[in-house]
């Protein structure tokens, strides 16, 4: 130890050592030397003279040595001998000193302890009892002098006894604290009472700190005042302690006030103790008057009564309440607050006062009634619907359904919920179904797709689900509707009709007939499969007015311009036949039949067929050019072998004449004429010329001698077989044929193909009437009927172009056509005479002229000859 | 009054007409002659062999014309026949003057054109 600190602590007042952590007192002072009489001397260090039996000794050094192993500052009373022998006590305090590895040394200072001051007391003995009390001390006149200061309080103050006489000069004690302290102080000297005033002192190194000053007075036997005992005790921490809870419990209170939620602090039998601010503005009213709150009109009536029961209840077993209420405000509007109260317990568990929060949750509660509003509709319509309604929670379970749902599977709710696993739900269709329901539960995305269910008797049944969430104010999905529509019949419906399409597109592709739509507002045109096909044009292919315009030639075009016009114009029918020119200059001939009307959507729409009949075209064509040929063939054919066959037979004689007369020229001429072999030859010239007027007799018998068949005949049969017969001549001409035949008519005895021909005769006059007709319809009537007398009539009706000089229409070679021979009416006149009927003739009001026969029934007296010829030259005709 | 070294024309034809008027003409011009109404009638007589040119009509019932001719062509006889039809058509006379025959004349027909296609027949 450094000799100057030795000096120091040599010099002290006081016993002073200073020991190591081992217990080893390395250093005692002369004081101490002195009141033990035990010198420090050697290494093993200086040793208590501990005044007690062995045992006790022995525990005392072995504590003071234990203490000296800890950090902390300790003091412990030790019994000594003195250096005279005298017993006495010693208070040894111990404070260490640190260094970086812990403590370093340790001080102590021994002070001897003063049994209580005798009255008699010297001052020696009442210094020593002062300076035993470990706290500083000072001591004073009854008059408030400063006697004495122990050691503590000089080593607190860091100043002489002389100085600190003079305290309230200076400043040891804390300004703000020491007109208080000097009143306490004086007031306590007047009544002869203690005080007891907490004050700062100002520590020796400019500290303040805070003490409690306790100031005792000390009398004598008769009561007198001798002396003031002050006693400092050190309570800065635990001042600073609650001047800081003081802080903190000031800042609470702002944040009571603060919060933006109502705070009602409540006593714990119930009374109202304070209300924060926030919740006294809303209210409009005084603490007091909401002190009464249960009569005071501020919660909504209807739950008043509520909320005095939950508070009641809550304050009786000691449990939080919470409820939500209506509150009313300044300015009369109820409002939706959640009130919480939770009591606050001290550390013995009883519950001091209670906390109640009131947070306005109007907002959110109308938020919650309008969704409950919805849901409540919801349901309504839930149960109302037509289809099977399943509603869901947020996690995917099934957690209602409506009534057509139970009924459709026959199982209970719960059972419905394991739709995966139970078998309702198809196996084919089962993955889909997880993996598009998941998926929505997952994102909160709406699911739509198609599967199939079990209904309770079996069936599998498809259906299309279709499911939405429903999100409360904050957007979180609080139920999953799912729609289960039974799509079944409309599955199967769309399988028939994909069918059928798959029948009609093969139908259109073998008749060779395509579809077309065409929408005249938009100027959009839908095409069948078929209809592309006919004009080759890609499928994939949009197809516009120009598509179709640019494959037709242009007679065409001004067809299909035209139909467009007049199907804008309003309804009606279309049929018509345009020529398509192909790529590769190919022509097509298609017929159209079309209808213009107005679709659903009341737009004007042009819907038809085309049908490519290039093929039956060219037949028709090749047919007619062969029809042609061969008409001219027959009649050539006919008319060469007629010939030949009149010439054969006519030639004969001629043959025989013309070398009978050469005969005759030459014997003639002979000298002498050979007058015998003259008149031969002249007899054989006679008698051939008869026989080449006889060969003629019997070639027109050859022509007419054939009978015809005579039978029993239905007029109508034979009518019905010549229009079908004139059918493609009455379609090229554009008539149209109106056939008005009479029932149950009787038969006609007859010659089937002549009254054929009659009627064809006298249809195809008709229809050349009609050639050049075009400002009316071109119509032609034919009616079948009985007339009395015993005929059946046949009348053909015309509104052709008529004829002025009707009684000579059946006369020979009368025509009113230009390349007719006017055979042909004569002809018809000739067969029904012949079958004992009449022709007729007569114009008509308006136009045209209506042409006919009448023939007999049969078995009628029939007048027939066998014999006559049917045909007759036209020159022997009568 | 038949001269034995006059040649021989047999005259074939079914028309009656033809059979009295041809011969008459035929002796004018200096011919023995012979008439017969069919082939059959001519094939059988004793005149086949001795005919020197045969009058042949085209069109006759059962054995024609034609096939009279084939038939002597069968049988050996080289007779130069002259046609005679009342047919007049040329699409059966060439065929008829192709098988060799001396002509072919569409009835009726001239003295002249008979006496020249008698004539080329014995030229």
């Amino acid at each position: 130890m450094e000799a100057g600190l030795v000096r120091v602590l040599d010099t002290l007042p006081g016993m002073v050592f200073t020991a190591l952590s081992s217990g080893i007192i390395d250093f005692v002072n002369k004081a101490l030397v002195e009141f033990t009489g035990i010198p420090l001397a050697g290494t093993s260090g200086w040793n208590w003279p501990i005044d007690a039996e062995l045992t006790r000794a022995s525990t005392l050094s072995h504590d003071f040595r234990s203490m000296l192993l800890l950090a902390d500052p300790f003091e412990m009373e030790m019994p000594i001998r003195r250096a005279d022998g005298a017993s006495r006590s010693l208070l040894v305090r111990c404070n260490p000193t640190h260094d970086m590895d812990g403590v370093q040394r340790w001080y102590g200072v021994a002070t001897e302890r003063l049994t209580y001051p005798s009255k008699s007391g010297d001052g020696n003995d009442f210094q020593r009892i002062v300076d035993s009390i470990p706290v500083p001390v000072a001591v004073t006149t009854p008059t408030g002098d400063v006697e004495a200061l122990n050691n503590p309080a000089l080593e607190y103050f860091g100043m002489t006894l002389e100085e600190l006489k003079n305290w309230k000069a200076t400043e040891v004690v804390h300004p703000e604290d020491l007109q208080r302290t000097i009143e306490d102080q004086l007031a306590a000297h007047r009544t002869g009472t203690f005080y007891n005033v907490e004050s700062r002192h100002l520590r020796w190194d400019g500290v303040y700190r805070w003490h409690n000053v306790l100031g005792l007075p000390l009398r004598d036997t008769e009561g007198t005042i001798l002396r003031w005992f002050h006693l400092l005790v050190d309570v800065d921490d635990r001042k600073r302690a609650e001047l800081e809870l003081a802080v903190r419990e000031r800042e609470a209170r702002e944040v009571l006030e603060s919060i933006p939620a109502g705070l009602g602090v409540i006593g714990s039998t119930g009374e109202v103790e304070t209300i924060n601010g926030p919740l006294l503005r809303y209210y409009g009213r005084t603490l007091d008057e909401l002190r009464e709150w249960r009569s005071a009109d501020v919660v909504h009536p209807e739950d008043t009564s509520r909320m005095i029961d939950a508070v009641d209840r809550a304050i009786g077993i000691g449990e939080p309440y919470d409820l939500e209420v209506r509150l009313r405000r300044a300015d009369g509007e109820h409002r939706w607050f959640q009130v919480t109260g939770s009591p606050l317990k001290d550390d013995d568990g009883r519950i001091v006062r209670w906390y109640a929060l009131h947070v306005d949750i109007d907002d959110r509660k109308r938020a919650e009634e309008a969704l409950a509003e919805r849901e409540r509709e919801s349901r309504l319509i839930v149960d109302g619907i037509a289809g099977m309604i399943a509603i869901f929670s947020p996690d995917a379970k099934l957690i209602g359904g409506n009534q057509q749902i139970l009924d459709y599977f026959q199982r209970p709710l719960s059972e419905l919920d394991n739709w995966a696993t139970n078998g309702i739900t198809h196996p084919d269709d089962l993955q889909l179904c997880i993996d598009s329901f998941m998926r929505s539960i997952a994102t909160g995305e709406p699911y739509d797709f198609e599967t199939r269910f079990l209904r309770h008797d079996g069936v599998w049944r498809w259906f299309q689900l279709r499911g939405l969430p429903l999100r409360d104010a904050d957007g979180e999905i609080v139920r999953w509707y799912g729609l289960l529509t039974d799509i079944d019949d409309r599955k199967r419906t769309e399988e028939q009709l994909r069918r059928s399409e798959a029948f009609l597109a093969d139908a259109q592709r073998l008749s060779k007939t395509g579809s077309f739509s065409l929408r005249l507002e938009t100027g959009e045109i839908i095409w069948s499969v078929e209809t592309y096909r006919i004009f080759d044009v890609d499928v994939a292919t949009p197809v516009t007015l120009q598509t179709v315009l640019s494959r037709l030639d242009p007679d065409s075009v001004t067809t299909v311009r035209e139909v467009i016009e007049r199907a804008r114009d309003g309804d009606g029918d279309f049929d018509y036949d345009i020529k398509l020119i192909m790529s590769d200059q190919s022509v097509k001939y298609v017929h159209v039949l079309a209808h213009s009307e107005k679709n659903r959507d009341g737009e004007q729409e042009l819907i038809g067929a085309v049908q490519d009949f290039t093929e039956s075209r060219m037949a028709e064509e090749a047919l007619n050019e062969v029809r042609s040929e061969l008409s001219y063939v027959t009649r050539v054919t006919s008319l060469g072998v007629l010939t030949a066959s009149i010439a054969h037979e006519v030639n004969q004689p001629l043959a025989g004449i013309v070398t009978n007369a050469s005969t005759c020229l030459r014997v003639l001429a002979t000298e002498p004429p050979n007058m015998e072999v003259a008149k031969d030859t002249a007899r054989r010239m006679i008698r051939d010329a008869n026989r080449a007027a006889d060969v003629i007799v019997r070639l027109r018998a050859l022509f007419s001698r054939k009978p015809p068949a005579i039978e029993s005949i239905d007029i109508n049969d034979v009518a019905s077989e010549v229009i079908a017969l004139a059918f493609s001549d009455i379609q090229r001409a554009r008539v149209s044929v109106i056939s008005d035949f009479g029932v149950d008519l009787p038969r006609v005895a007859g010659a089937r193909v002549q009254l054929q021909q009659v009627i064809m005769n006298l249809l195809r006059n008709s229809i050349e009437a009609l050639a050049n007709v075009t400002d009316r319809p071109r119509r032609i009537h034919i009616r079948t009927m009985f007339k009395d007398g015993g005929h059946v009539q046949l009348s053909i009706k015309d509104t052709g172009i008529g004829s002025s000089e009707l009684g000579k229409i059946f006369d020979a070679f009368y025509t009113t056509k230009q390349d007719g021979m006017g055979i042909g009416l004569s002809v018809s006149r000739a067969i029904v005479e012949y079958h004992s009927g009449r022709l007729f003739a007569s114009a008509n009001t308006d136009y045209g002229v209506t042409v006919g026969f009448s023939i007999p029934v049969s078995g009628a007296n029939n007048t027939t000859d066998e014999d006559a010829p049917l045909f007759a030259g036209p020159g022997e005709y009568p | 009054m038949m001269k034995a070294q006059q040649p021989l024309v047999s005259v074939v034809d079914d028309d009656e007409s033809v059979r009295e008027a041809l011969p008459d003409l035929i002796r004018i011009f200096g011919f023995d002659v012979r008439a017969f109404s069919s082939a059959a009638e001519f094939l059988g007589s004793e005149w086949v062999k001795k005919t020197d040119c045969l009058v042949l009509d085209v069109a006759m019932p059962e054995m024609s014309g034609p096939e009279l001719q084939e038939e002597l062509v069968k049988r050996g006889e080289t007779i130069p026949i002259v046609f005679i039809t009342a047919h007049k058509d040329e699409n059966e006379r060439i065929p008829l003057l192709r098988s060799g025959a001396v002509a072919c004349l569409f009835k009726p027909f001239s003295d002249v054109a008979l006496q020249e296609a008698l004539d080329r027949a014995f030229s």
